[in-house]
C-alpha cells in the first residue's frame, strides 16, 4: 500500500448539506412516542446519500486574505471546486528532531506512542531515520476530487454561538496537594502524577512530534496506538468521505447505522446525479478498504443529518446502490474543522499538510518569530513571552479568568499574525499557497492554532491544570469524584441503567487497557486538540466493540441503537461514566474543563466534538453526585418514559423547566423536558417527513443554554436549520 | 507607503485598549468589531487582536486594535501592546470609581512613554448602570481635557457611542497623521521613549495640538 495515512481534506458533511431541506423536525412536545416510532421504523429505508463534501475553505475566507492564494481566490468564483486530496504519507516511526522523544522507546514503542504524530506532521518527514515506512513518501496521488461549496460553507459559519463556560468559581483556602495525590493513589491511576497536576512538573507529551502538526491535521489523524496501522489511512479516507455521505434524505430518512464501515466516496451533497455516481464510482474503488478488528474514532457514531435533496430520486438511487456501506463515524472529521473555526474545514488543513512543506514553513516560522528578541519582527515574541511570563505569574486564582485569558490571547496572535502580519510571515505564506495544487487549500488558522498551542499551552498548561485542581479540590470535588468512581466501577453495565443492557458487551480488559492509555494520554498533552482526540478514540474503543456486537442487529431498527448517528445521549453518558470510573480519571473535570474552554469554538459549538463533550461533562456532573448516580443507574424504562411534567428535575440551574418552557411560549421551539435525571434532557422532535414523534435523550450539563440545546439536538439529529426552531 | 498627506485616504493605525480588569475593554471590542455582546465571558471568540476598517468621510483607516487582560499581572504587556501606538483607549467603569483613578495612572505611563505621539480617548464604559454611576461625567470630560484628551461615554451592553468612540478617535488619529507628514507609520514599530513634547511633536507629529 502506498500511503499509510491519508489525509483528506473531506469536510463535514453537515456543512456540506443541502440545507434547504422538507425534512425538518420540529422539536415539540409529545406525550406518545412509542407507537409512532414503531410505525417509524418499519417506514425506514436505509439510504445514503454520499456526500464528498469539498472542504470548503473556510480559513481562507476569514483568516486568510484571499491574495494569499490566488487559487483560493478563483475557486471561490467557481461555486463548485473540485479538490484533490492528497494521501499523506506517513512514515510510521519517525523520529521528529526538534522533538525530545520520551526516552528509551524501542522501534515497537516508537510507532505506538507516535503515531499520532505520524499523521501528524510536517516536520516529521525530515528524519526518517526511524521512518519505517519510508515508501509511502512517494506517493502524493490525488485521491479524490471533491466538489466544494462555499456559499453552503458560508452559511454554517455565520452561526453563532455562545460560549458555555464552564467556570470555576472562587475558593478561599490553599490548595492541599496531599488531597491530590492520596486521590490519585486511591484510583491507582500510577500515571496520573504526570497529568501535569504538579505545577514544577514538566509534562511529558506522549506525542510530541504531533506537536509539529499542522492544526487541522492533528484532529483528522487519530492516531491508533492500535492495531490498525495498515489500514489507517483506508480508514481515514473512508471515515472521512463516510461522514459526509450519510445524509439521508428526509423521505426516507433513515437512521443511519453508524457502525458501519464501508466506505465509498460519495460524491457531494449539492452535486449533481452525475458528479454523484461518479465520484461514488470512484470513490469505491480507490478507498474502500475495511480494516478488520480495528478500531478507531472512525468508528465513532456522527451525526446525521436529514436534508432535503433537491434531486431526492437522484440522490436515493445513488444511495441506494452504496447502501451497503454504511455510515462512518465522522466524529473526527468533524472536529477537525474545528481548527480553522468553521466547519468544514475540517479536512482543509489536513490536505495542505499533506505536502510536508506547506503547513510546515508556515510552522517553523512562526516559532522563529516567537524566538526573536528585538527589532520590528519581535512584536510576536516579546507579546508571547511576557504574556507567559504574566499568566505564570498571576496571583489570580479563578481558573476560568486565568483560562479565558488564554484563549483570548491565542486569538488575538492568531488575528494578529493573520491580519497584521509579522516578518516576512505573509511572503512565506503567499509562497506556500503558491506551492497548492489549484484544488488545495493552506488552512492558516489551523496552523496557527497548533503552533500557538505548541508555543503557549504547553508553557502554561501546568499552570491551568494547578489552578483548576486547588479550586476542586478545595470544593472536594476531587475526592467526591474519586470516591463515586468506586461506587460505579463494581456496576455492571446493566446497574448502570443502559436502556438496553443485554444488547450491550462489556469491554474486553484488553479493551479497557487501551482505553486506558487512551485516557492517560489525553491527559498528558497539552493540546486541547490532542485530548479532544484521544477521548474520542477511548469512546470510540467502547462503543466500537459494541458495534461488533450488534452488527448483526436488523438495521431496520434503528431504535435499537437510539437514533443512529450520533449515540443517544443517555447511554452516551452513561458509557462515559463507565469509562471514567474503569480508567480512574479523577481529573475527568479538569480534562473536560480544559477541552471546553481552550478548543477553538467551532469545534466545541458545531461538531459532533461538542456533543461528545458535553455527553463528558453530564457524566462529569453525575460523578460529582452520589444522587446524581442513582438517578442515572435508576433510569430504566419506566422513568424513562414518564414525561409528567413534575418529573422535571433538572438539577442543572440553567437548565431549568424555565428555560426550556420559555421556547415552548416561544412558539419555535417546543421542548417538553422530562429529564430524568441531573444528566439529561429528554426531547421529544415530530419528524414531519413521516408524521411521528421521536424522542431523543440529550446530556443536560450545568450552564447549558436553550440555544446550546437546540444546536446539540439538531446536530444529532441532523437538522439542518436549527435557528428557524431556535429561540 | 505613500507619504501622509492631506490627501491621503487610506490609514493604517494601532490602537490600544487599557484598563482595569472587568471594565468592559473585550467587550467593548467585541461589540465594535463584531457587534456582539455576551454578560458571560465569550472567552472563545474575544481575542486580544482584532481589526476592524473604519470609514471617516471619504476616508478608510484600518485599526488594529490591541486589547489587553485587565489583570494587574498583565500590566506587563502593555508596553508591548502601547509602543508604537496611534491611538489608546482608556477605559474606566462609571460604576467604579477605582478603575477611573487607574485610567489616571495610565495616561501618565502613556504620556510618559509615548510622548504626544498618540491620541488618547477615555471611555466610560457600563452607561447602562446610570444608577450606579459612581463617576460623573463632568468629572470625567474636565480630567479629560486637562489631558488632552477625548472623552465618552459608552454601554457596551446597550450599544451605545461604541462605534461613535472608535470613530472620534480614529477622526483625530487622521488628523494627526495629516498633520505628521514627515511620519511613516513604519517608524510605529520600534520603540520610542520621548521626554520633552517638544521632542515627541518633532518627530512623530503635531499631532494633538488641533
Amino acid at each position: 500500500m502506498p500511503s499509510r495515512n491519508v489525509h483528506f481534506s473531506l469536510s463535514i458533511s453537515i456543512l456540506n448539506a443541502v440545507f434547504f431541506g422538507f425534512g425538518r423536525a420540529w422539536l415539540t412536545s409529545t406525550s406518545s412516542p412509542t407507537t409512532a416510532q414503531t410505525s417509524t421504523e418499519s417506514e425506514l429505508v436505509w439510504r445514503r446519500a454520499k456526500h464528498n463534501a469539498p472542504p470548503p475553505s473556510t480559513t481562507s475566507k476569514s483568516s486568510a486574505p484571499h491574495q494569499w492564494s490566488a487559487v483560493n481566490h478563483e475557486l471561490k468564483n467557481r461555486q463548485q471546486k473540485i479538490a484533490k486530496v492528497l494521501p499523506t504519507p506517513q512514515p510510521r516511526g519517525h523520529h521528529n528532531r526538534n522533538m525530545s522523544i520520551v526516552g528509551g522507546v524501542g522501534p515497537a514503542m516508537m510507532s505506538e506512542c507516535r503515531r499520532s504524530s505520524d499523521y501528524a506532521q510536517l516536520c516529521d518527514f525530515a528524519s526518517e531515520k526511524h521512518g519505517v515506512h519510508l515508501d509511502v513518501h512517494s506517493s502524493e496521488f490525488w485521491l479524490k476530487l471533491l466538489k466544494l461549496d462555499q456559499k453552503l460553507l458560508s452559511i454554517f459559519v455565520e452561526i453563532e454561538d455562545d460560549a458555555v463556560s464552564v467556570a470555576g468559581t472562587v475558593f478561599n483556602e490553599p490548595w492541599d496537594s496531599n488531597v491530590w495525590e492520596n486521590l490519585l493513589d486511591l484510583a491507582h491511576h500510577g500515571d496520573e502524577s504526570t497529568m501535569g497536576l504538579k505545577v514544577s512538573e514538566p509534562i511529558q507529551e506522549e506525542d510530541s512530534d504531533s506537536d509539529r502538526t499542522a492544526g487541522g491535521d492533528s484532529t483528522c489523524q487519530m492516531d491508533s496506538d492500535d492495531d490498525d496501522e495498515d489500514d489507517v489511512e483506508d480508514e481515514v479516507i473512508r471515515w472521512q468521505t463516510e461522514k459526509m455521505m450519510r445524509r439521508p434524505l428526509p423521505s426516507d430518512r433513515v437512521t443511519v447505522k453508524g457502525w458501519e464501515q464501508d466506505a465509498d466516496a460519495g460524491s457531494s451533497k449539492f452535486s449533481t446525479l452525475e458528479s454523484r455516481s461518479k465520484n461514488g464510482s470512484i470513490a469505491g474503488s480507490t478507498l474502500r478498504r475495511q480494516p478488520e478488528g480495528s478500531f478507531s474514532i472512525r468508528s465513532l457514531p456522527r451525526a446525521l443529518s436529514r436534508f432535503s435533496q433537491s434531486i431526492g430520486m437522484n440522490g436515493m438511487s445513488a444511495a441506494a446502490s452504496f447502501g451497503s456501506i454504511d455510515d462512518l463515524p465522522t466524529t473526527l472529521p468533524s472536529m477537525s474543522p474545528l481548527l480553522s473555526g468553521r466547519i468544514s474545514r475540517a479536512q482543509l488543513p489536513r490536505s495542505a499538510s499533506t505536502d510536508e512543506k506547506i503547513g510546515r514553513a508556515v510552522q517553523e516560522y512562526v516559532e522563529e518569530l516567537a524566538e526573536v528578541k528585538e527589532g520590528d519582527n519581535a512584536c510576536f515574541g516579546l507579546t508571547l513571552r511576557q504574556f507567559i511570563a504574566c499568566t505564570k505569574d498571576t496571583k489570580e486564582t479563578d481558573p476560568a479568568v486565568v483560562i479565558r485569558n488564554v484563549r483570548q490571547f491565542i486569538n488575538g496572535m492568531k488575528n494578529y499574525l493573520v491580519k497584521h502580519g509579522e516578518g516576512d510571515l505573509h511572503r512565506i505564506i503567499d509562497e506556500e499557497s503558491a506551492r497548492l495544487n489549484s484544488n488545495q487549500i493552506l488552512n492558516i488558522d489551523a496552523v496557527l492554532e497548533a503552533v500557538l498551542h505548541k508555543l503557549l499551552l504547553r508553557e502554561v498548561k501546568p499552570l491551568l491544570y494547578h489552578v483548576m485542581i486547588k479550586e476542586h479540590s478545595k470544593a472536594g470535588a476531587l475526592q467526591l469524584i474519586s470516591q463515586n468512581q468506586g461506587v460505579v466501577r463494581k456496576m455492571n453495565l446493566t446497574e448502570l441503567g443502559f436502556t438496553n443492557p443485554e444488547s450491550l458487551v462489556t469491554p474486553a480488559p484488553s479493551i479497557l487497557e487501551q482505553v486506558k492509555l487512551l485516557m492517560r494520554k489525553m491527559q498528558n498533552h497539552y493540546s486541547p486538540m490532542k485530548k479532544l482526540e484521544n477521548l474520542m478514540k477511548a469512546v470510540g474503543l467502547v462503543l466500537g466493540c459494541q458495534n461488533n456486537g450488534n452488527e448483526n442487529e436488523n438495521p431496520t431498527d434503528p431504535m435499537s441503537c437510539g437514533h443512529r448517528g450520533l449515540p443517544p445521549g443517555d447511554d452516551l453518558v452513561r458509557w462515559f461514566v463507565y469509562i471514567l470510573a474503569r480508567t480512574s480519571t479523577v481529573g475527568c473535570e479538569v480534562e473536560a474543563w480544559y477541552m471546553w474552554e481552550l478548543l477553538p469554538q467551532p469545534v466545541v459549538t458545531q461538531s459532533d466534538a461538542s456533543y461528545y463533550l458535553t455527553s463528558l461533562w453530564s457524566a462529569v456532573h453525575v460523578l460529582k453526585s452520589a444522587e446524581a448516580i442513582r438517578r442515572l443507574c435508576e433510569n430504566d424504562q419506566r422513568v424513562l418514559m414518564s414525561l409528567d411534567s413534575s418529573r422535571h428535575c433538572c438539577s442543572s440551574p440553567l437548565l431549568s423547566t424555565a428555560t426550556l418552557t420559555r421556547g415552548t411560549s416561544a412558539g419555535l421551539v417546543q421542548m417538553i423536558s422530562a429529564a430524568t435525571c441531573d444528566a439529561f434532557v429528554k426531547i421529544a422532535i415530530p419528524d414531519e417527513a413521516i408524521g411521528c414523534v421521536r424522542y431523543a435523550t440529550f446530556p443536560g450539563v450545568p450552564m447549558l443554554t436553550t440555544s446550546k440545546l437546540s444546536r446539540l439536538v439538531a446536530h444529532q439529529q441532523g437538522i439542518t436549520n436549527p435557528e428557524e426552531h431556535g429561540l | 507607503m505613500p507619504d501622509a498627506t492631506a490627501e491621503q485616504k487610506q490609514f493604517k493605525f494601532k490602537v490600544v485598549l487599557l484598563g482595569e480588569g472587568c471594565v468592559g475593554k473585550s467587550s467593548l471590542v467585541l461589540r465594535f468589531v463584531e457587534n456582539k455582546f455576551s454578560s458571560r465571558h465569550l472567552s472563545t471568540i474575544q481575542a486580544s487582536f482584532q481589526s476592524k476598517t473604519v470609514h471617516i468621510d471619504d476616508c478608510k483607516a484600518e485599526l488594529h486594535i490591541w486589547d489587553t487582560a485587565g489583570q494587574e499581572k498583565y500590566h506587563a504587556l502593555g508596553p508591548i501592546y502601547y509602543r508604537g501606538s496611534n491611538g489608546v483607549l482608556l477605559v474606566f467603569d462609571i460604576t467604579d470609581r477605582r478603575s477611573f483613578e487607574k485610567v489616571k495612572n495610565w495616561v501618565l505611563e502613556i504620556k510618559t512613554c509615548l510622548g504626544k505621539t498618540a491620541e488618547i480617548l477615555i471611555v466610560g464604559n457600563k452607561i447602562d448602570l446610570e444608577d450606579e454611576r459612581q463617576v460623573s461625567r463632568q468629572d470625567a470630560e474636565v480630567y479629560a481635557e486637562t489631558e488632552g484628551a477625548l472623552y465618552m461615554e459608552t454601554s457596551a451592553q446597550e450599544n451605545m457611542g461604541i462605534s461613535d468612540a472608535f470613530e472620534a478617535l480614529t477622526s483625530k488619529m487622521i488628523d494627526h497623521a495629516r498633520t505628521n507628514t514627515t511620519e511613516t507609520s513604519t517608524s510605529n514599530r520600534s520603540i520610542r521613549l520621548i521626554d520633552g513634547e517638544e521632542e515627541g511633536r518633532r518627530s512623530r507629529s503635531k499631532k494633538c495640538c488641533r
